[in-house]
């Protein structure tokens, strides 16, 4: 059992980290770490003990990789040859960072190779140089990856900031330039050579790469080949040439799910991590990529301000947004556009997603802390089976980042190998990521931080009253993990958002107006704030409907003048509700239907059945880990008050309706899943617990994947009778919405130099053809009056720029964004006749049509 | 670690056998595939972008078309078609007047624009409907796109001398 702490320590302290559990590709096997001495290695024996299940000597080859056989290191010739490659990788390195600097400077675009060299030399090589130091203290591949590229990250943000502040006053006006940047980078990389000169640590990954046995090799191979087969797939849907590459990538990735689950046992880490990292990475650019421009809803406004930072070559601080306050799509985007030289709507689309692909393999790694790796596998499918991470996190940019962050914590707080000290500030150095990165992320981050906090000292007082400590607990090998989030870790960390959103951006006052509504709500809840405590009510579509068109009649009567058209004009056309169609069945769906079974009501009943199994089973995990003491001594009580704390957050969204309008409670899950995605599955395995204990795991797999299958639009595509996903189809709510198609571009490009179009002259559906892409062009522009109003028929004003788009052109439906009903979306038959009625049809190509 | 050897040459062996005969089939394939010209566009579809053609048709000075006008006098406007299919095309336009699809063609030409030229029209037509508003359509015979704009019609007055 673990070991007892305090005085007893230095009976453990001579254990190496070669007694660590030896996994395969990336997992410190063979790390040469000068000894750490100090409070950590009673909690690094316990970590192994915990870790990997007591064996016999003789089965454990079974287990290990081929890489336990490398010969030690240490012979002379073998030095040699170490001190040769040494230098001919740093040559190489140093040679192709002269080019990364050339590409940078002239500007030339040398397809594929150029921006492929400009990514690796801004935050690759700066991560590996930090990866492949002593810095992370003996921590596992994918922990030190997480925690390396999150440094390089922070790094580019605040050094991108500190230039930003200095370099004008010195007389360079335009400090994110590709000089600065270029500077910068190469600062940033001898920087952190020179220190790994000093702090190094070996790395045999040839070897490793060499000893892959060719199932592994297979395996890897076959996550890799979802990529391509992700980008291609989107590339077709792209040109409409349909979804079958889109549809063979996901088979691919269920495929190598399945592969997965079935070798997860004699599967290392390494290549477990690598394999997770391809499949989010896959199943992240089959939305990203999808459309030639901007896709999606907030990255509309992240890509505003990114490009108001790249046009200007600097960060504009004195411009209050939200959106601006990010350096995680201002600062951050500019610097990697500098050196990649690639169109700009690429940084968001395709390198972000590299970066943000890593968020599953740090949230597995946290995992695996606590679970098995089975458990934390199934954790994975649910995370990135999740709807928001499909569908959504594509187009929040600046919450993918944070989310690293997030994970970043996450491995930090619960790192048993570092002294409290180091967690603590690991801790606050991710809290400074998460808040410069995305302020509501760091809401959440904080409340759970703070929640988590109250909940255990409630636990501890409780336990003082009663005078009954476990004394099991002494022995728990997280227990070293407990004092992390204490009351000066969160402190610190609200400080963060006091002096980043309150002082420097002035941004974080949307918070308290927002705490401030949800206090008032919840003591007078509404029509118009339909879910309280409470109150279960919900406004149905129709109703809010009705709603909307009384408050616009009531806009039209009380404006002054003849802004709009006459209510008498306006009530001849009827806006009828309009629900989005589900797809057609496909033949496999109209078999399955000849049969009896109803496929629509399928898709349906498996998509909400889905959703309403995750809270049970997260309800049943908590149940089971209160319930179960042999289950709590695997997890810190931290863990499981911050587990309980995230969730309690997202409970939160659907109490208070203008928190799930201004954030979406299913981002606040996600989040939350970072933390208690384990619980649910073991909450999955509970619930089956009385068909035993074998059956009950391989029914939790079964539901894991199932969901995955349904909620990441696989199923409903192959049957149809369902809502049309943005990944897999040219239509649906999503692609009506946010898909910009070249005859927008060329519309609003037209449109662009007519006189009066801005601030307030130009009405569009929601999505992306509304203004953003000319929404300013000089910094006296930049202001939050550049709205775009709306286009249903009572508020159409006589003098306006009316933008019609593709999808309202083809299919007569319009949508309303109601922003007091928790950002519900709602569609309605749009009167064209009103338009063509009463005013002018001034531009027309076919795709799009603008009115005056 | 004998046996994990054992295993791993095994493994290799599988692979020999597989390897020799899956890689020329793959590499048939898609040999094939790139031989015949609709293969080579399906693999086109996905590898790269295929350009969107439409034709576009505007006002020029949208913001300050007549809104207004006297019976039978003349109706000054310009407009242009851009050509954006990727190859010449012969436009042709009509001028018409009244309700849509009924109106009286008061102005045509017809004209060869090269692609990705733009062919402006300035032109003046008599403000003939009988009815107001009137509506002053610019179609395309052959192609969907269409514009126009409304005009309220006054009685021509009758002269004080």
């Amino acid at each position: 059992m673990a070991e007892p702490r305090g005085k007893h320590r230095s009976r453990v302290s001579n254990v190496r980290y070669h007694d660590r559990p030896q996994s395969d590709l990336g997992d410190g096997g063979g790390y040469q770490l000068p000894r750490y001495e100090g409070g950590q290695n009673d909690a690094r024996l316990n970590y192994r003990r915990q870790s990997v299940p007591a064996r016999p000597p003789h089965a454990r080859p079974q287990r290990a990789s081929m890489l336990d056989q490398r010969p030690a290191p240490g012979n002379a010739q073998e030095g040699l040859e170490i001190s040769g490659r040494a230098w001919l990788a740093t040559g190489g390195a140093a040679s192709l960072v002269i080019a990364a600097n050339v590409l940078a400077l002239t500007g030339f675009r040398l397809l594929y190779v150029g921006p492929a060299l400009g990514f690796w030399f801004l935050l690759v090589l700066p991560a590996y140089l930090l990866y492949t130091t002593t810095t992370w203290r003996g921590s596992p591949g994918a922990e030190r990856v997480g925690y390396s590229v999150t440094a390089v990250i922070l790094l580019l943000m605040l050094g991108g900031l500190v230039m930003n502040t200095i370099l004008p006053p010195l007389g360079i006006a335009r400090p994110l330039d590709p000089v600065p940047v270029v500077i910068f980078g190469d600062v940033l990389n001898v920087s952190l050579y020179v220190f790994r000169l000093r702090r190094r640590a070996e790395f045999p990954w040839l070897d490793r790469i060499r000893a892959l046995k060719p199932s592994e090799t297979r395996l890897i191979l076959t996550g890799l080949l979802c990529v391509p087969l992700a980008v291609l797939g989107a590339n077709r849907l792209n040109n409409g040439g349909g979804d079958q590459v889109a549809l063979m990538a996901f088979a691919c990735i269920i495929v190598t799910i399945l592969v997965l689950l079935g070798r997860h046992r004699s599967l290392g880490e390494g290549i477990t991590s690598v394999t997770i990292y391809f499949i989010s990475l896959a199943i992240l650019l089959m939305t990203s990529l999808r459309g030639w421009y901007v896709t999606g809803h907030d990255i509309q406004s992240e890509y505003r301000v990114f490009q108001l930072t790249e046009s200007h070559g600097r960060w504009i601080s004195g411009f209050h947004s939200a959106y601006n306050a990010c350096l995680s799509i201002t600062i951050l985007p500019t610097e990697i556009a500098r050196v990649v030289n690639v169109d700009s709507v690429y940084v968001f689309r395709f390198f972000f997603q590299l970066l943000f692909a890593l968020c599953p393999v740090l949230a597995y790694t946290f995992w695996r802390r606590y679970a098995s790796k089975l458990v934390a596998l199934l954790a994975v499918i649910i995370f990135v089976g999740f709807p928001t991470y499909l569908n959504d996190m594509p187009s929040i940019n600046r919450q993918e980042i944070a989310f690293l962050f997030v994970c970043a914590a996450a491995l930090a707080v619960s790192n048993s190998r570092w002294p409290q000290t180091w967690r603590r500030l690991a801790l606050f150095t991710a809290a400074i990521g998460v808040e410069l990165s995305h302020y509501s992320t760091m809401y959440l981050f904080i409340g759970t931080l703070v929640v988590a906090w109250a909940l255990g000292t409630l636990v501890m007082l409780r336990r003082r009253w009663s005078a009954r400590r476990e004394r099991a607990d002494e022995h728990n090998p997280w227990t070293i993990a407990r004092r992390t989030v204490g009351l000066g870790s969160v402190l610190a960390a609200i400080s963060v958002v006091l002096l980043w959103g309150g002082l420097a951006t002035q941004t974080a006052g949307a918070l308290v107006t927002d705490v401030h509504d949800a206090v008032v709500q919840f003591s007078h809840p509404s029509a118009a704030t339909p879910y309280s405590l409470f109150s279960r009510t919900t406004l149905s579509p129709q109703q809010l409907l009705d709603n909307y068109r009384s408050a616009a009649l009531r806009q039209n009567a009380s404006s002054p003048g003849h802004e709009y058209f006459p209510i008498s004009t306006v009530t001849r056309y009827s806006t009828p509700l309009d629900l989005e169609p589900n797809m057609p069945l496909t033949g496999f769906g109209h078999a399955l239907s000849r049969i009896g079974v109803p496929v629509t009501a399928l898709n349906t009943d498996v998509r909400q059945g889905a959703a309403k199994d995750e809270q049970l089973f997260i309800a049943v995990g908590f149940a089971v880990f209160v319930i179960s003491r042999r289950l709590r001594r695997r997890v810190s009580h931290e863990l499981l008050y911050i587990a309980a704390a995230s969730i309690f957050m997202v409970a939160l969204f659907t109490v208070f309706p203008n928190f799930s309008a201004d954030y979406s409670a299913e981002r606040a899950l996600q989040e939350a899943l970072i933390w208690a995605a384990p619980v649910l599955i073991a909450g999955s395995i509970a619930v089956f617990w009385p068909f035993g204990n074998r059956a009950s795991v391989r029914i939790a797999v079964g539901i894991s994947v199932a969901i995955f299958i349904s909620t990441s639009g696989f199923l409903p595509q192959i049957l149809g009778g369902y809502g049309a996903q943005l990944n897999l189809n040219d239509s649906g709510v999503d692609y009506e919405l946010y898909y910009m198609h070249p005859q927008e571009v060329a519309a609003v490009t037209w449109l662009a130099g007519k006189p009066g179009v801005l601030p307030a002259g130009l009405q569009a559906p929601m999505g992306p053809t509304t203004s953003d892409p000319f929404a300013f062009n000089s910094p006296a522009n930049v202001s939050e009056t550049q709205s775009v109003a709306d286009i249903y028929p009572a508020l159409i004003k006589r003098s306006s720029w009316v933008l019609l788009s593709s999808a309202i052109l083809q299919t007569d439906r319009a949508s309303l964004y109601i922003a007091d009903s928790a950002g519900q979306l709602i569609a309605y038959r749009y009167p064209m006749a009103f338009l063509e009625n009463n005013k002018n049809l001034v531009y027309n190509n076919g795709g799009t049509e603008i009115y005056r | 670690m004998p046996t994990r050897i054992s295993d791993r040459s095994t493994e290799h062996a599988q692979d020999r056998r597989w390897w020799p005969v899956v890689a020329p089939l793959a590499f048939m394939a898609i040999a094939a595939s790139l031989i015949l010209p609709a293969g080579r566009h399906q693999w086109a579809l996905s590898l790269f972008r295929q350009p969107t053609y439409y034709t576009s048709l505007s006002f020029d000075s949208a913001w300050s078309l007549p809104a207004s006008a006297t019976r039978g006098a003349p109706l000054s406007f310009s407009f242009s078609v851009g050509n954006h299919e990727g190859r010449a095309v012969t436009y042709r336009y009509l001028i018409s007047e009244g309700p849509a699809g009924k109106g009286q063609t008061v102005g045509q030409s017809t004209k060869i624009v090269a692609a990705g030229a733009t062919w402006t029209v300035s032109t003046t037509v008599p403000a003939t409907c009988t009815g107001s508003p009137c509506r002053v359509q610019v179609s395309l015979p052959g192609h969907p796109e269409m514009i126009d704009f409304l005009v309220t019609l006054t009685a021509k007055r009758a002269g004080h001398g």
